[in-house]
């Protein structure tokens, strides 16, 4: 079995040396994610390439797979709901084909919560997928198989979507790094929305470099801001209530070596706009199942997101999106003026195990199921970038993780931070491997 | 108006909007629908200014995109 490089600058590099050819990495990778799935429960779908892979462009030779979300040339997706189906002549979503452009080749797609609706990867149609650092610790989702599949080193990286934090909870849940992208800075045709005004393509990856990596490949570049060349800023805010004690700490102790320079000390905004993103959420997956909740034919977790839809005024619902730019602006002015970056928890507590978020089970906790996407929707709402990375272990050697949330399009600046964290605390091979399996 | 006045009303509206969408639901769903109202009413938004000032979602939409762009280049 050949052994490939950990990180996906690190098959680039092996790639450039001719260390091993194209066909070469795309074959051993096809073999690796066939073989891992097996244990990892978290393909859909395997892919080949219509043609060769291309021996040219900057991402020749590197295997991705996604979220079951996107069209491609051949495929519509199954959207967690089944296993897809074959069709002709569709246009492959904008965001897959430009990675393709690249040389890059799609391995497969990857399960997920039905619809995208799930704070967890709970999908009663696929077999539950396998947290790859403890089996009994949760899968976030919605992206669920993405976050698994890179992980488990099956993928280099996985497009996901986000909507209230679909890509940053599992990301959080398997010491990933997980990118939510300002709004609009990658393309979402081609893409099952769930709530347009908030969904967003998400990027999984082990290691930060990898992530500007594929941000430079599926990005809108001229809206992508340079990276700032002075020294970033932090500021944070860590609520004082609601945190579990060992993630207070370990966030504390991080913003301390980060010197944040500023701290927001209470913060009632939080939950206005949290209140706001809820909403526009489900109003908006509403309107896109609207036909389902009416047949009476939407599934649990569909319903469990949309139903609230129906009953939502209108009025309030286009209040909140009047407001948005007016409140998005007040954030930004407020908060990323002076600072480049706002430091904030990902998950207030440490990875819960399967059985503790799971509805139906004698130890579910509805609280510590909410609580998985506290700090998320309302990023989605003010349409910033965020990033969560793994900073430290909790006691059983699961990530903690943080989220900072940068001005818009200011993703650069995010990946630098997020870069320099790793290296700093963890050394060269990406964050990942650093936690318990 | 007290919480369960509040809850009386909002289970009055609910039921009614769900009917005119034709859709049944279980009473567990009905009171859970309730709270999700609740708890989101306090959204501190001024729903008639916002109205007023809005077009449609359209607008907002562009209105939203043209922020975002213009906030990429807040300096220091």
């Amino acid at each position: 079995m050949m052994e490939l490089p950990a990180t996906l600058t690190g098959l680039q590099q092996a790639l450039r040396r001719h260390q091993l050819s194209v066909p070469e990495a795309i074959s051993a990778q096809r073999q690796r994610l066939a073989r891992l799935d097996e244990q990892h429960h978290c393909v859909v779908q395997a892919m080949h390439d219509h043609d060769s892979p291309l021996s040219t462009g900057p991402m020749s030779g590197i295997g991705m797979a996604h979220k079951d979300v996107f069209d491609t040339l051949d495929r519509r997706p199954g959207l967690g709901r089944d296993q897809g189906e074959k069709s002709l002549g569709l246009m492959p979503a904008a965001a897959i084909a430009r990675l393709q452009a690249q040389g890059a080749s799609n391995l497969g797609a990857l399960v997920m919560a039905e619809y995208a609706c799930g704070a967890t990867g709970e999908n009663e149609n696929f077999e539950r997928c396998v947290n790859p650092l403890l089996p009994q610790a949760v899968v976030g989702g919605s992206s669920s198989g993405s976050a698994v599949a890179v992980a488990s080193e099956m993928a280099y990286a996985s497009l996901g979507t986000d909507t209230a934090g679909s890509v940053r909870i599992p990301a959080a849940t398997c010491a990933l790094l997980g990118l939510k992208t300002t709004h609009g800075l990658i393309p979402i045709s081609g893409v099952q929305p769930l709530a347009p005004s908030l969904d967003c393509v998400g990027i999984l990856v082990r290691s930060a470099l990898d992530a500007q990596q594929v941000l430079d490949g599926v990005a809108n570049l001229d809206l992508l801001q340079a990276l700032s060349p002075q020294p970033l800023r932090i500021k944070a805010w860590l609520p004082d209530d609601g945190l579990q004690p060992d993630v207070a700490t370990a966030l504390e102790d991080f913003a301390r070596e980060c010197k944040v320079t500023d701290w927001i000390r209470y913060w009632p905004d939080h939950q206005l706009l949290t209140q706001l993103s809820e909403i526009v959420l489900h109003a908006e997956a509403a309107k896109v199942h609207a036909t389902a909740l009416q047949e009476g034919i939407a599934s649990p977790a569909v319903a469990a997101v949309a139903l609230a839809g129906l009953v939502i005024p209108e009025a309030w619902y286009r209040a909140a999106l009047a407001d948005r730019a007016r409140r998005t602006t007040a954030f930004v002015k407020e908060h990323l003026r002076v600072h480049d970056v706002l430091l904030i928890p990902a998950l207030p507590q440490p990875v819960p195990d399967w059985r503790v978020v799971s509805p139906g089970d004698p130890q579910f906790d509805v609280g510590r199921l909410l609580a998985l996407h506290r700090y998320m929707g309302f990023v989605n709402y003010l349409g910033c970038p965020s990033v969560v990375i793994p900073i430290a272990r909790d006691v059983r050697g699961m990530p903690i993780s943080v989220q900072l949330v940068a001005k818009p399009f200011h993703e650069r600046d995010l990946l630098a931070f997020a870069s320099a964290v790793e290296v700093h605390r963890f050394g060269t091979g990406g964050f990942t491997k650093h936690f318990c399996r | 108006m007290s919480e369960s006045a509040q809850f009386v009303t909002w289970t009055s509206a609910v039921r009614a909007s769900l009917a005119s969408s034709g859709i049944e639901v279980s009473d567990l769903h009905v009171r859970r629908l309730v709270k999700t109202l609740m708890r989101l009413e306090p959204a501190g938004v001024d729903v008639t200014r916002a109205a007023e000032e809005s077009g449609d979602a359209d607008t907002s939409s562009t209105d939203f995109s043209r922020a975002l762009i213009a906030l990429s280049g807040v300096q220091r």
